[in-house]
């Protein structure tokens, strides 16, 4: 077996040259593979975790009409059921975010915009986003009655600290809601749409704004570790009446983003194939070649005494081997490059970062640093190095030893 | 007894317009331990008939006996693994493993027949030694001149320690004296370890050495003469 692979190895270093450049394309083609493949998800893993964080959490629990009707009237009482529901499963999960939040209009002197008003339990809610890292200036809610607004909405609006914002909308039952509010903190929120448009308010002020007492539009739940959450609502569920509460998991609450995410994965995905494919063909190119080049030596080594079996390995190995050998040198040559990006995101600015941020994006190109990303790259290329290989397989089982030997 | 004997033996290659009749009514019967030249003018039908005899083609009719095994009607696989184990080839043109150093090549056919390493070392250092090369041992075919390359495929022929060696113009591309270097070694094997020695040639030294002449024209032997018994 070793003096196969020794031949093997040798028959590859016979045109040096050749051996090289395709295993080059092989080594690039893998580089640019795993970067891709590698800003992909890192681009899809940020964006479905800005979303987790600052808007849907893990698990959320609503009130049954909520979700049919998100108004201030189909709220949910937090109450000590629930409590006692969640501190059943205390074993399960880490920490509870509870929200109240409502569409409202804000005006500053005569500018008015609709605005995302949330009410927040500070303490909880940095735990889920530490948003208080993200302060641009002031506070982070720490006296009663000021509003913390997002950088975008402050643009907007012209506002600074301490200018005062006006707020009105409609509270529970009925109730219209309207106040006044000091900004005591501006804060940069990761998701662009809401970063236009976001108040913040701790959660007792916004309930008695909204006449809401004890009442939330959301409980988030945060499991204790990451992928139970379809479990945990499932066991959840046995406990609660279902005519009453909804419980989702953060893939059931952006459906639409998950579906687009898939979309531009696969787009992804079959650029990499088309990259590979022309790969390939340079591959199959230096086999053929190969193969025309050795059809007598082939036909000697069979006249030798070597089995059609053995000579198919020696072949296979050789063909397979420059592919193995550009996916080695792709993945060392990768590694540190995608080590460096995945700690160093690149940040767009000026024009090109206000273009995606209209498009509802983070400007950062964020890379994922993971295994999966090259151990795909690797798979994929040895299975077509592996394809093209048994092509010269399947002509050593077909080749006519004498006609080859004298040829 | 012979060990090698062919009845009937033709080859028709039908492979272009008009059929060439290669070997036409064969009959020879071969001894343990001869030495024999097969001579003829080109396209007389020497290669041919050392491939029918090696199990490298088959005959269009007419059988080859290997010490009473039919060899014609095999499988490729059996014949292969037959071949292996009896039949040393040398080629006109060396084909040797270009891949492969000296010794590697001696060893590669024990190496497929999985002889123990160390009788494998052994034995191609052995023969390396026999044919003058044990300083060369190391280097790969490219590096060796056309005279060396012949006496490792000596030497990779006789590894295995076949029944008999076939040689097809062993000395066509060498100079005097290689090819005399050649001889001698063929003889020594030929005496010491009593290898049956088969080889087509053009050359008249050779000729000279061979203790059994055959002479072909035109796919058929006109002239089968035991020179030892001549000259007695
Ligand atoms: N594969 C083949 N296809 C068709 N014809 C062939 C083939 N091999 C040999 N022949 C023909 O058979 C005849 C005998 O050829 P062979 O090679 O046996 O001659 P030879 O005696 O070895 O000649 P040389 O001394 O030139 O090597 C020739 O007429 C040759 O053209
Ligand atoms: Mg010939």
């Amino acid at each position: 077996m070793s003096l196969f692979i020794k031949m093997a190895w040798r028959n590859i270093w016979r045109s040096r040259r050749r051996t090289l450049i395709t295993a080059s394309s092989v080594f690039f083609a893998v580089i640019l593979a795993t970067v891709s493949d590698s800003m992909t998800k890192g681009t899809h893993q940020l964006m479905i975790s800005n979303m987790v964080k600052y808007s849907t959490g893990y698990i959320q629990l609503q009130d049954k009409l909520y979700d049919e009707e998100p108004s201030m009237d189909n709220t949910l009482l937090y109450s000590n059921d629930i409590r006692q529901l969640i501190g059943g499963h205390s074993d399960d999960i880490s920490y509870t975010v509870p929200r109240i939040q409502t569409f409202m209009l804000a005006s500053v002197g005569n500018t008015t915009r609709p605005v995302l008003i949330q009410g927040i339990d500070p303490a909880s809610e940095v735990r889920l986003n530490a948003l208080d890292e993200d302060l641009v200036k002031g506070s982070f809610l720490e006296g009663d009655g000021g509003v913390l607004i997002s950088e975008g909405l402050a643009d907007r609006l012209k506002l600074d600290l301490g200018d005062t914002l006006v707020l009105i909308g409609q509270g529970f039952q009925g109730a219209s809601a309207a106040g006044l509010f000091p900004v005591t903190g501006i804060v940069h929120l990761h998701l662009p749409q809401l970063n236009d448009r976001m108040v913040y308010l701790k959660l007792s002020d916004a309930q008695l704004l909204f006449n809401a007492e004890d009442r939330l539009t959301s409980l988030i739940i945060t499991p204790k570790n990451q992928g139970t959450e379809v479990e945990l609502v499932q066991r959840m569920k046995a406990g609660l009446d279902p005519e009453r509460f909804n419980l989702f998991t953060w893939r059931e609450m952006m459906p639409s983003l998950l579906q687009g995410l898939e979309m531009d994965r696969i787009s992804g995905k079959m650029m990499i194939w088309l990259l590979y494919l022309v790969v390939g063909f340079g591959i199959l190119g230096t086999v053929l070649t190969m193969l025309l080049e050795r059809r007598k030596e082939f036909g000697i080594l069979l006249s030798l005494g070597m089995k059609r079996k053995q000579l198919a390995i020696v072949a296979f190995t050789e063909s397979l081997l420059i592919s193995f050998l550009g996916v080695v040198a792709g993945i060392a040559g990768g590694t540190p490059l995608i080590l460096y990006l995945s700690h160093h995101p690149f940040r767009y600015t000026g024009d090109v970062a206000k273009m995606i941020e209209s498009y509802g994006m983070e400007p950062v190109m964020p890379f994922l640093m993971d295994f999966s990303v090259f151990a795909s790259q690797a798979l994929a290329v040895l299975v077509i190095g592996g394809l093209i290989a048994l092509y010269p397989v399947f002509k050593v089982y077909r080749i006519n030893i004498l006609h080859a030997a004298r040829s | 007894m012979p060990i090698i004997s062919t009845q009937g033996l033709t080859k028709i290659y039908n492979e272009r317009i008009v059929p060439v009749t290669a070997l036409n009514n064969v009959s020879l019967d071969f001894d343990a331990g001869e030495f024999t030249a097969i001579i003829g003018p080109s396209g007389s039908g020497k290669t041919t008939l050392l491939n029918m005899l090696g199990g490298l083609d088959k005959p269009t009719s007419g059988n080859i006996t290997i010490n009473g095994l039919e060899i014609t009607g095999m499988k490729e696989n059996r014949l292969m693994d037959y071949r292996l184990r009896n039949i040393g080839f040398v080629f006109q043109s060396y084909n040797l493993i270009p891949v492969l150093t000296a010794i590697e090549n001696v060893s590669f056919i024990m190496l497929l027949q999985k002889q123990p390493r160390n009788v494998i070392e052994k034995r191609a250092i052995e023969l390396l030694e026999q044919v003058g090369l044990s300083d060369r041992i190391h280097s790969r075919p490219g590096e060796l001149s056309g005279g060396q390359q012949q006496r490792v495929a000596v030497a990779r022929a006789l590894a295995s320690k076949p029944n008999y060696v076939l040689a097809d113009e062993p000395t066509a591309n060498l100079d005097t004296k290689s090819a005399f270097t050649l001889l001698d070694i063929m003889e020594k094997l030929n005496h010491e370890e009593k290898i049956t020695l088969i080889f087509s040639t053009h050359d008249q030294r050779v000729i000279e050495r061979a203790r059994r002449v055959i002479t072909l024209v035109d796919g058929t032997v006109t002239t089968d003469i035991p020179v030892e018994k001549q000259q007695v």
